[in-house]
């Protein structure tokens, strides 16, 4: 009896082996890598895909292109595909609601919509404007005041990129000059051979010569106030 | 003659055992190997699977030392505040110029800004400049459109 059992018991062991499936540790370290990577991408879609299509975007350009259901536009030597919609409303420069028909090879665009998550652009407003719309004609110059006239509001500027340059700027009691500090200065405390950030704007009567909006004083040894002999 | 039988009986129940059980381990791993074979090979790419979506379009074309982080560029914001983050050298000086108005702040010793500033309605093509203190003037260009219309 002692023998049939100790037999037996030889058996159940190899029984188990055999059934039990073999891991193979290579293939499972594979498939958790690979898992893993998959998780992330899927997150990462998902943010991409939230952020695409909960954020509205615009995008401006002159129409260069009208088909069924889709705009070409061109901005700074890029085209940019809009899908159009049932829902897109489209308003004319008299800020009245128009028709996809109306709209015109040449003009100004403002698209206003959502991406999807193929990079797709699908307008779900479309504003026709006018290339002033959309420009900035500000010029931000950062250089060196090369010469202030004593009898008007003008001072000339040589852009520290590029000195074979000059700009004569007008200053007017719109224009605001402040120093680094945010604190308000007079166009008298502005010297020649100070440093100074100055937001221009081409002077639309006179060439060459640019209207200042703000001037900021970089110096702040220029800034201190001048002594004044006391009568 | 008993002790024979049982161990006749004792032998062939061993090696009644022993094929059976042999005949089993062979056709478990041999449906193992098989479920192996049939399912696809996993392979670990280096490269993403699924397809990459870009949907930031660059804020400059040009190499520059200013980046913004927010808002996106082409952002529709419904709010004429808006607060533009970025990166610049350490220390430099920001300046930030809207179609009507200019805002300026500095960078703290990390580079980093926040500066308040307010939209035109419309389209806002902003220019911000940043100076740094040996001088360099980097620039840089981002686009914002405020909106309240229902989008």
């Amino acid at each position: 009896m002692y023998f049939l059992l100790i037999i037996l018991s030889l058996f159940f062991p190899s029984f188990s082996f055999a059934q039990s499936p073999t891991v193979d540790p290579v293939k499972v370290e594979t498939v958790r890598k690979m898992t893993e990577i998959m998780s992330k991408e899927q997150q990462g879609d998902s943010k991409n895909t939230t952020n695409s299509t909960t954020i509205p975007k615009s995008l401006i350009g002159t129409i260069t292109q009208i088909g069924d259901s889709q705009i070409t536009i061109s901005y700074k030597n890029e085209n940019k595909n809009i899908t159009i919609i049932n829902d897109t409303v489209f308003i004319n420069e008299k800020q009245i609601k128009t028709k996809f028909n109306s709209l015109k090879s040449g003009q100004v665009i403002l698209a206003m919509g959502y991406y999807d998550q193929f990079n797709n652009f699908t307008a779900k407003r479309i504003v026709i404007t006018t290339p002033d719309e959309i420009e900035n004609k500000n010029e931000i110059v950062f250089g060196t005041i090369a010469d202030i006239s004593q009898t008007s509001n003008i001072l000339v500027l040589i852009p520290l990129k590029n000195k074979n340059t000059q700009y004569q700027i007008k200053t007017d009691s719109q224009t605001k000059i402040i120093n680094k500090d945010n604190t308000v200065l007079t166009f008298a405390k502005l010297k020649s051979g100070q440093k100074v950030i100055i937001v221009i704007q081409p002077d639309t009567k006179i060439s060459n010569t640019f209207d200042a909006s703000q001037i900021i004083t970089i110096d702040s040894a220029s800034t201190s106030p001048t002594p004044t002999p006391k009568k | 003659m008993i002790k024979e039988y049982l161990l006749v009986i004792f032998l062939g129940a061993i090696l009644g055992f022993g094929v059976t059980g042999g005949y089993y381990a062979l056709r478990q791993n041999k449906t193992q190997q098989n479920v192996i074979n049939i399912s696809p090979t996993p392979t670990i790419s280096e490269t993403p699977i699924s397809t990459q979506i870009s949907i930031t379009p660059s804020v400059s074309e040009t190499k520059t030392n200013i980046n913004i982080t927010s808002p996106e560029n082409g952002t529709v914001l419904s709010t004429t505040k808006t607060s533009i983050k970025g990166d610049a050298k350490p220390n430099s000086l920001i300046v930030i110029s809207t179609p009507s108005q200019t805002f300026n702040g500095q960078a703290n010793s990390n580079g980093i800004f926040s500066i308040n500033i307010e939209l035109d309605s419309g389209v806002n093509l902003i220019k911000i400049s940043s100076i740094d203190s040996g001088d360099n003037q980097d620039e840089t260009e981002l686009t914002l459109t405020y909106s309240t219309a229902k989008i």
